[in-house]
């Protein structure tokens, strides 16, 4: 078969060579394949003949016969000599050949000049869109790119979560203008963002070792072309990120790329903005549900965001109350996408009686890491407590979440909570790309690394769907025996 | 019509006249040859063997002779003339002196090569 495939390949040869020199290849072709077996000879032997032909095949077309030339003869001794390479005048058949090639080649590139040209240079921004990641990259809660998403771990936040989260955590928020869409990513700005990751590490990382030691390992990797892979904006934050993870076993770093324009830091909530979050958390009772009491005397809480304690801490004081009464509480944290850390430690207060540690990655101040407690009015210091987690329990909800289980103040049931990262100041590197660095000089007394990428472990593991019923039993449980 | 000139001598046809040089070989046998003197570096393969062959026996450096009795009969054996030998003398040489000069430019680490 093979035989036969090169017997017709040699026909691409003039007839004139193929009549004199046609069974003579043909059995060194047999003779090469009779010695040469076995898959990477037989790959060799055609490789050979393919670059065989390809040499060949223009030497034997463009040659002809020609008279003897003498050998050269050595010159004398110090007198250069000169050797012509080539001395034939050109064929007549040459200058078709040439003009038809050329005329080829200008239609060729005439073709790739109207239908080439248009072709997008990048298209990351659409991909990253269709990959749900939503315009607001420092929100906290599942909306940005905070949350841990952007590094693969295939938990793409909702847009619709965002915006709740965003109105939540009004004071993390980050101004965003309109979309662009056409960020040239190119190499130069791709230069131009590392340079501005690095600036801002060395500039505000807590740790100035740390930070220049993170710092130099960027630029070797990306010498080592470690980041050339990443050509779309996204995937190149990702990497970076987990580069940077990786030198500094600090999971609250992240660089993030967002699709749209990010302003500058200062540029705030726009008044229109916060018209909005007062109307929605108004609308809403700053998100909290109405206290419901279980069989057994068991007060349930959901609420959906740690809203704003500026304009929702009579609200949360009032829900508080109404759970005061209760045998066991239950907070239901499944949806919970986040807010303010005020609110956290507004919230936790009720449940001690004497102020307690809340590790913040957010504070740089020891001193604001305390709940002002004991509440007054409380009777829930020794209340047994549940919390109802799922994956889409994100940000402040698990920064409430880990601390009660660090405390071992509540079981926790349900599932791992969503790992967000948004926990550090954001600094913006150019219009779309920008770094979170947790800048707390305040070490984590816990020896478990808070939430960042890996969330809060349940206690009791349980499906989300399954969390309350569950909780209900163990606290019912628990209420039996006394 | 262009005329095939052998000067510069190509590296394939100078190859082949150094197969040559000890025995009358047929075309298989020169390209093992060729592969062993080179350490494999040169595979020649039938379109450039032949083309080579054709014009190495046009300029008359090599001639087609009649093979061994055991040979298969369709197998020519090319020898080496002496005009051939005297050429790849002369290239051997132009070799030797272009190697000197490297050796005199010291582009070699050590004095062996």
């Amino acid at each position: 078969m093979s035989e036969k495939i090169y017997a017709l390949l040699f026909h691409l040869f003039p007839a004139r060579f193929r009549a004199a020199w046609q069974d003579e290849a043909l059995e060194l072709f047999r003779d090469r394949s009779a010695h040469e077996r076995g898959l990477r000879a037989r790959l060799r032997l055609w490789c050979d003949l393919v670059s065989d032909f390809a040499l060949s095949l223009p030497r034997v077309y463009l040659s002809g016969s020609g008279a003897l030339t003498t050998a050269p003869q050595p010159g004398a001794a110090g007198v250069p000599t000169f050797r012509p390479l080539e001395t034939p005048p050109v064929r007549s058949s040459a200058y078709f050949f040439g003009t038809v090639l050329s005329a080829l080649a200008i239609v060729v590139v005439s073709v790739l000049l109207k239908h080439g040209g248009h072709i997008p240079i990048i298209q990351a921004p659409a991909a990253a869109q269709a990959r749900g990641f939503t315009a607001d990259p420092w929100a906290t809660g599942p909306g940005g790119l905070g949350g841990g998403s952007a590094i693969g771990a295939g938990k793409a936040p909702t847009a619709s979560a965002a915006q709740a989260s965003g109105l939540a955590g009004r004071p993390n928020v980050v101004a965003i203008g309109k979309p662009k869409p056409n960020y040239l990513f190119d190499l130069a700005q791709r230069q131009f963002v590392l340079d501005g990751i690095i600036q801002n590490l060395r500039d505000h990382y807590p740790n100035p070792d740390v930070a220049s030691s993170a710092a130099r390992s960027l630029r070797i990797q990306n010498s080592l072309g470690r980041f050339r892979s990443a050509t779309e904006p996204a995937a190149f934050a990702a990497l970076v990120t987990s580069r940077l993870r990786g030198s500094t076993h600090d999971m609250h770093l992240e660089v993030v790329f967002s699709e749209r324009e990010l302003l500058a830091a200062d540029a705030g909530p726009s008044p229109e903005e916060e018209t909005q979050y007062r109307s929605a958390m108004l609308a809403t009772n700053c998100t909290f549900q109405p206290v419901r009491t279980l069989p057994g005397n068991i007060g349930y809480l959901k609420f959906n965001t740690f809203p704003d304690p500026g304009l929702c801490a009579s609200i949360a004081a009032h829900t508080m109350d109404a759970l005061n009464s209760s045998s066991a509480v239950i907070l239901d944290l499944r949806d919970n996408s986040g807010g303010s850390p005020q609110m956290v430690m507004f919230l936790a207060a009720y449940f001690f009686d004497r102020p307690a540690f809340f590790w913040n990655p957010r504070e740089d101040n020891e001193a604001r890491m305390w709940t002002r407690s004991p509440v007054p009015r409380s009777r829930m210091a020794s209340t047994p407590l549940y919390i109802l987690t799922s994956s889409r329990t994100w940000s402040a909800a698990e920064h409430f979440t880990y601390n009660m289980k660090m405390l071992h103040r509540a079981v926790i049931v349900g599932e791992t909570t969503g790992g967000a990262t948004d926990v550090g100041v954001f600094h913006r590197v150019d219009a779309h790309f920008g770094i979170g660095i947790s800048e707390t000089h305040v070490r984590n007394p816990y020896s478990t690394p808070d939430w960042a990428a890996t969330g809060v472990a349940p206690d009791v593991s349980v499906p989300a769907g399954e969390a309350l019923e569950t909780a209900q039993q163990r606290a019912a449980q628990r209420l039996a025996k006394q | 019509m262009p005329k095939r000139t052998l000067d510069p001598l190509p590296s394939a046809a100078f190859q082949i006249l150094l197969s040559l040089a000890a025995e009358d070989l047929h075309g298989y046998a020169i390209m093992r040859q060729v592969a062993e003197q080179t350490a494999n570096r040169v595979r020649l393969g039938p379109g450039t063997l032949y083309s080579s062959i054709q014009t190495l026996l046009e300029f008359r450096l090599i001639e087609e002779v009649v093979g061994p009795t055991t040979a298969p009969a369709r197998r020519r054996h090319y020898r080496l003339t002496s005009d051939g030998r005297k050429r790849a003398r002369s290239e051997a040489e132009s070799v030797a002196d272009t190697l000197r000069i490297a050796r005199a430019r010291k582009i070699f680490k050590g004095d062996y090569v």
